[in-house]
Formats: C-alpha cells, structure tokens, sequence
C-alpha cells in the first residue's frame, strides 16, 4: 500500500488549508445566525458575569483590605523576627531610623511609621485594666492612620505626656478628656515601667479589639518609660499606595537591612480580613465551575444539533476524501470563532460597565458595616478589572468549547459515510 | 487478492467474488452475491436494476465508501480491502471523483470554491487551483456562475458544479450515483450529453447506478442487477 501512502499531499493541514477551513467555518457560523449569537451571548454572559461579579467583589475587596490596613494595622509591617510569635519588649528592632529611610526610599511608599508597644495596667482612679499601650510618632500617623480620623472626642496625639484611648476602655475606666491615666508595666531588662497621661482624645473604631484595649501614648514617652533607646521600636508600618505591592515592598526595604527582619503584609497582619476574601473568592470559583459546566454542555448540545443538521455535508466531505481529523479541525475552528466572538463582546461589556461604575461608584443597599462590624466595608463599590481572572474566565470557556467538541468527535469517527450521504439535507 | 491487485492495466475496476450482507433490525438482508465485476478504462457503463436490487451498494463499495464482507474490489490496481480507513480516504481523494444525488455542494462556498476545495485538500497550490477550477467550470459551460453560491444555483447547474468538482482532480474513475434522480428530463439530458462529452474527449471512466431509462441509455454498457446478482451485462 505504499503507493496510496505515497500519494498523501504533505500539504494535508497546511497552512493555506487552515485558512480555506477558517473562512468555511466562519461561514459555516452564519449559517444559522440567531443560533450563533445564542450560543455566542451564552459565552459572553458568562465572561461578563464572572468578570464583572469579580470585579465588583474586587473593588469591595480592595477598599476592605486598603481601609482595613489604613485603620490601624499598615499595609506591612518590619519586625523583629520573633515578635509575631513572641511579643515580647526585648524583641526589638535596633536601628529602626536606618530601616526607616531605606524604606522611605522604595517606589511606592507613602509612609513608614515606627511603633513601640507593651501590655500595661491602666489606671484612672480606682478602675484598672489591662491595656496594649503602643508608642506612636503621632505627627507621622496622623497622616494616614484611621484612628486619628476616628475621634469621638477631644482630638488626637500632638505632644508629650498625652494618650489617645478607646472608646471602650475610656467607658470601662471612666475615662473622659482631660482626665489622667496611669500606665504600670515591665521595663526592658526587668525594671518598672510607670507613665501618667492626659487623655486629649477618645477614637471609636468599630473594632471591639481596639476599641477596648488600645491605648496611644508618644513613642517618646514610651522609650522613656518602658526604657527604650531612642533608636529602638517593635514595628515599622509600611503604608503603600498599591495593596498589591505591599509585600514585596517591604521585603525588598528588609533585604536592605542590615540585621535579619521579619516582613508580614496585610493578608499576615489582617488573617480575618485575608479568610473572609478568600471565602468570598472560592464562592466565586464555584459559580464559576457552574457556570462553564453549563455553557459547556449548551456548546455540546448545539454542536450535536450541527453534527445532525450538516450530517450529509460531513458525509460528502468524508467521501470525497476529508479525514475526520479535518472535519472536526473545522469544528474545532468553529468552536473558536463562536468563543472569540462571545469572549470579546463578554470582555467589551464588562470593560464598559466596570469603567463607568468604576468612575461612578455602586451605593451599597444597606450599610455593610452595621452587617459585619470590622470588616471596613466600604458604602460604595467601585469595581475594578481583575484581568487575571478576566482571563482565567475566557481560557475556562475556550477550554469548555473545545472540550464540547468531543462528543461530536467521536460520533464523525463513527460517521458512516454511506448512511449520512443518505440524509436528507 | 495478489491476481485481482495486480491486474491494473485493463480495469479500472475489478470485483472477484464480492459480497455485502446488511443487518436492517437485526435481520440480515444480503445486498451482494458472490458478485464479479470487471470495469475498464474509458468505459460509460450504468447499473441499474430495482430498489434494493445492490445497485449503490456495489458503486459505495467500488468507491471505499463501504467494505466488503466477502471477496475482492480492486481501484486502478490497488485492493481496498487491504487499505486502512485513512488510505482508502486518500484514494477516494486522488483517484475517484464522486458524483452524488443530492449533489452535496458545500452550501457556504461559491461554485468555484467548491470545486477549489477538493484541490486544497490535495495541496495543489492557490494559483493553480484557481486556474484550475475556472477552467474546469468554463469546460462545463458554467463560468458565470463560478461566484454563486449553491443556494443561487439550480439543480442541474448545481450538479455540473458537482461534475466539476469530481472530474478537476483527473480522477481514473467517475462514480455517480443517481446523478439525475433530482433533475427534469432536460437537465438530465443536458448533464448526460456533458457526461458523454467527458468520457469521449477526456477519457473519464464513469459508473453510474441509476432507475433512470435515459441515463441507461447513454451508457455504453448496461449492466443489470437483481436481488444482489448481476443479471445482465451488455453493452450497446
């Protein structure tokens, strides 16, 4: 059989073939228009509604996370590196200013603030509490910190011999402005550490946690009471302008440092904040799954509503001397098209909604802060393009509608080319 | 098998001892018997015989498009039934040009690319193959409508498209099968006279199974078939 063999065009697939298939196949689309944007818009709204579902969850996300780390905690932090696991007061960072402007220096910091802190007992009178006091540079914080704008009375930090409270702490204490407070703890290498205060301020957060617990005082003092050398703090709070970047900008300011430094970003420091993202994001993917598994099966089905109506067109084709593999190439071709069509007109509407709902912002129906206190949801969403998953959404589908394409596979292997040309058109 | 492949000088077609036997509901119908069938080159002959007398299973067989329970088919010299799928379908592609009912055109191709398309699938190059089929559509009296597609087309114009697209590839062997079971006793005339034309002037063995007493009639050889035999061979 060699000479048949011999025969074979070596062109069989070329690339003037594939072209001649791709036009067949766009034409072949057109054949039956209203079910071609059928299936198109199925692909598109699927795009559309993972992307966009995405992108609003995104930009809800983005605000939770930025306004969450703005509030308190930072974008990143630079410790020591066992303070984390291990609070304790000797856990220091020796030369926070050095840290300070190597850190200062990265593309994208809008500031880096040190931060001292010890558990206490705060006194007002007879009540006592246990309290984290944290030294702060208060002219550095007040610039980005949420507690500075989250004064219920008095005002924030702006000398020496001042502590700035929780609301709680100061209802548990008695506390009001102007009042004093007396602060006991453990000095570095074990003496007392003892500061009186003036509260000047009193934040309400939300936060349960901080509202009970915190209280500010100067870094100053703090050094001073808890004995603390003037270059020596706890934490160095990053606050970038991209959430994304936070991590590696803080990595590359403690890659800069001369001893060894621990770098935690906001998914480390905000754990609650990162669980609830990440549950929101797997729900996500399961509506996604659904979602492909059904516009999949939908391809299948047109797809073998095709195979059947062009049944004789596929049985002339195998007559004449197509191979099947060249058959289904050109269903495969067809497959692509209706997916590029349903991908760009999914991805155009998306970009377009996301556009101007991101400019223009979404009114949330209910304030989402009364529903998960602490989570710093924002009122109003402004979507954001998550182009990874823009693209993760038209790969699944492309995938789907190639995928689709098996079981029309193995019934053109079948094909009996006699049986089909029998067909009726 | 060897004597029957070997002998490809004379015939074109050479069947030895074929039989077909279909299970139509689980009850087998034998389409073919036993049958022998030589076939040479140049010929014009028609099968022609009652429904289901096997008349298109001999020519599916002939054409690969079908296998054979029992004997031997050889094309141009070569045994089918020692081809794979994928050979047979090669030599459908460069050895015979079929010629169908239904004319089966690709509805979404102009006439000429129709007939183009066959070219493609043999690899001959974009100039050649626009030459080609022009040439060929010009030889069938259809050159105007080379840019129509099948849907602007009328039956007979859209079974000379299907001749074109059969015969520009040069094929040893022209299958029809009821090439004028859709057409009006003009148009079948008109295709039977191209037919003729083609088999005189260039040469082109053609087969055709066929009810219709006209196409008999221009076939030079006559070969009738019943209940899966062949009954009467004659020429005329």
């Amino acid at each position: 059989m060699a000479e048949i063999s011999a025969e074979v065009p070596a062109s069989r697939g070329s690339a003037g073939l594939r072209a001649s298939v791709l036009a067949m196949a766009w034409r072949n689309l057109w054949r039956n228009p209203r079910r071609t944007w059928l299936m198109a818009g199925g692909i598109a709204f699927a795009i559309w509604m993972l992307a966009f579902s995405f992108a609003l969850q995104k930009g809800a996300f983005d605000v939770m996370a930025d306004n969450g780390a703005r509030l308190w905690l930072g974008h990143a932090q630079v410790q020591h590196p066992d303070f984390e696991d291990e609070p304790l007061l000797e856990h220091l960072i020796a030369d926070v200013p050095r840290l300070r402007r190597s850190v200062e220096a990265l593309d994208g910091v809008v500031a880096a603030a040190p931060r001292a802190e010890a558990t206490a007992l705060v006194s007002a009178g007879e009540r006592s509490f246990g309290a984290l006091v944290v030294g702060v540079e208060a002219a550095s914080e007040a610039r980005w910190s949420g507690l500075a704008d989250a004064v219920a009375s008095g005002g924030y930090l702006d000398g020496s011999g001042q502590a700035f409270v929780g609301a709680a702490m100061a209802r548990n204490l008695g506390l009001s402005v102007g009042d004093e407070m007396v602060m006991l703890g453990t000095a570095k290498a074990g003496g007392v550490a003892a500061a009186v205060a003036e509260v000047v301020g009193v934040f309400s957060t939300g936060s349960a946690g901080l509202d009970r617990s915190l209280a500010l005082i100067p870094i100053a003092d703090f050094r001073a009471a808890w004995n603390l050398a003037p270059e020596e703090a706890h934490r160095l709070v990053v606050v970038v302008d991209d959430l994304g970047e936070a991590l590696d900008t803080a990595q590359a300011a403690a890659a800069a440092a001369a001893a060894p430094l621990r770098v935690l970003d906001w998914h480390a420091l905000m754990p609650e904040v990162k669980q609830f993202i990440d549950l929101k994001v797997a729900g996500l993917y399961f509506l996604f799954a659904i979602i492909a598994i059904i516009v999949t099966f939908s391809v299948v089905n047109a797809f073998l509503m095709t195979l059947f109506e062009r049944t004789a067109e596929f049985g002339m084709l195998k007559a004449i001397g197509m191979r099947p593999g060249g058959i289904l190439g050109q269903l495969q071709f067809e497959a692509l098209l209706l997916w590029a069509l349903g991908a760009v007109v999914g991805v155009g509407v998306t970009m377009g909604l996301v556009l101007w709902l991101g400019a223009m912002g979404m009114p949330m129906p209910i304030d989402p802060n009364e529903v998960m206190p602490g989570l710093n949801m924002p009122d109003r969403i402004h979507p954001s393009m998550g182009w990874g998953l823009v693209l993760a959404a038209c790969l699944t589908l492309l995938a789907g509608t190639q995928l689709a394409l098996l079981a029309p596979a193995v019934r053109l292997r079948r094909l009996n080319c006699v049986q089909a040309l029998r067909t009726p058109e | 098998m060897s004597d029957v492949a070997n002998r490809r000088t004379a015939h074109v077609v050479d069947c030895a001892g074929v039989s077909r036997t279909y299970q139509e509901d689980a009850v087998p119908v034998q389409a073919l018997r036993d049958v022998d069938f030589q076939f040479s080159r140049g010929e014009f002959a028609s099968l022609s015989g009652p429904s289901g007398s096997g008349k298109s299973t001999l020519l599916n067989l002939i054409g690969g498009l079908d296998r054979a329970d029992e004997g031997a088919i050889a094309v141009d010299g070569v045994a089918l039934n020692r081809l794979s799928e994928s050979e047979l379908s090669d030599l459908r592609l460069r050895r015979i040009g079929f010629v169908f009912q239904s004319y089966n055109l690709i509805p979404v191709l102009s006439a000429q690319e129709n007939v183009e398309f066959i070219m493609q699938l043999q690899g001959v190059a974009r100039g050649e193959r626009a030459e080609q089929a022009v040439e060929c559509l010009a030889s069938l009296g259809i050159a105007e409508l080379a840019r129509r597609r099948p849907g602007e087309l009328s039956g007979g114009q859209q079974q000379r498209v299907a001749i074109a697209r059969a015969i520009v590839t040069d094929p040893v062997l022209l299958l029809a099968d009821e090439p004028s079971a859709n057409l009006d006793s003009g148009t079948t005339e008109e295709l039977l006279k191209l037919l003729r034309r083609l088999n005189h002037e260039r040469g082109i063995s053609i087969l055709t199974a066929t009810h219709d007493p006209m196409v008999m009639s221009y076939a030079k050889r006559r070969v009738v078939l019943r209940d899966g035999a062949i009954v009467e061979d004659s020429a005329h």
